[in-house]
């Protein structure tokens, strides 16, 4: 499966995430032009919010994610490939001053939808990892 | 704030299906068991706090804020990735 089945989908986390626990369904949508690798989550339910995120090995390719198994069971995991990861953007001042959250990236069963910010504990990872890369 | 004492093995339950369990106390250490439904995350409350500033942080970006991600290219090309 390809990046480009993954976006303009609905998700949905059931729990929130943490600093917005009533935000649970957002649609994932392209961002730019084709060369963009940035896609906007904007919230269905609170049209003011909204986040840009994206798969964190355009920028860190030797990035590893190991999905604990409460994470896979909540999201109805059944292979590798359900699972789409992205991981959400600060933007700086400056372009190069943005950040991505590597230690918390979110977790998407491609298949139903499902979603949830996961942590990656005892990884070493940053939640403001410099966007121009390690 | 309520305060237990429990020993290794002891558990406490919070509501109906939330159970605590203390697995092992040694020196200022103390490793804990938690089981709960799948809906609700279980967090280290340091790292839930990270995350939290960081998603307030993240959070609804200006419209010049989004402008200056057109700057930024990744290393790899989207075709290439295996996300």
């Amino acid at each position: 499966m390809t990046l480009e089945t993954a976006i303009d989908a609905e998700i949905t986390f059931a729990a929130g995430i943490p600093g917005f626990p009533n935000a649970r369904r957002f649609a994932m949508q392209a961002w730019g032009d084709d060369d963009s690798p940035f896609i906007l989550l904007e919230c269905l339910e609170d049209a003011n919010l909204a986040f840009v995120i994206a798969a964190p090995w355009l920028f860190y390719p030797d990035y590893v994610i190991d999905i604990d198994d409460a994470t896979v069971e909540k999201l109805g995991l059944r292979s590798a490939e359900d699972a789409g990861v992205y991981c959400i953007v600060t933007i700086g001042d400056e372009a190069k001053d943005s950040t991505l959250n590597l230690l918390g990236p979110i977790v998407v069963n491609r298949r139903s939808g499902s979603a949830t910010q996961v942590v990656l504990h005892d990884s070493g990872y940053e939640v403001r990892a410099p966007i121009t890369g390690a | 704030m309520l305060v237990l004492t429990r020993r290794a093995n002891q558990s406490i339950m919070i509501g109906h299906d939330i159970v605590v369990t203390i697995l092992e106390v040694r020196g200022d250490q103390v490793r804990i068991g938690i089981r709960a439904p799948r809906e609700v995350d279980v967090h280290r409350e340091e790292v839930f706090a990270a995350l939290q500033q960081a998603n307030r942080s993240a959070a609804s970006p200006s419209k010049a804020a989004l402008e200056t991600l057109g700057a930024i290219r990744p290393k790899a090309k989207p075709e290439s990735s295996e996300a």
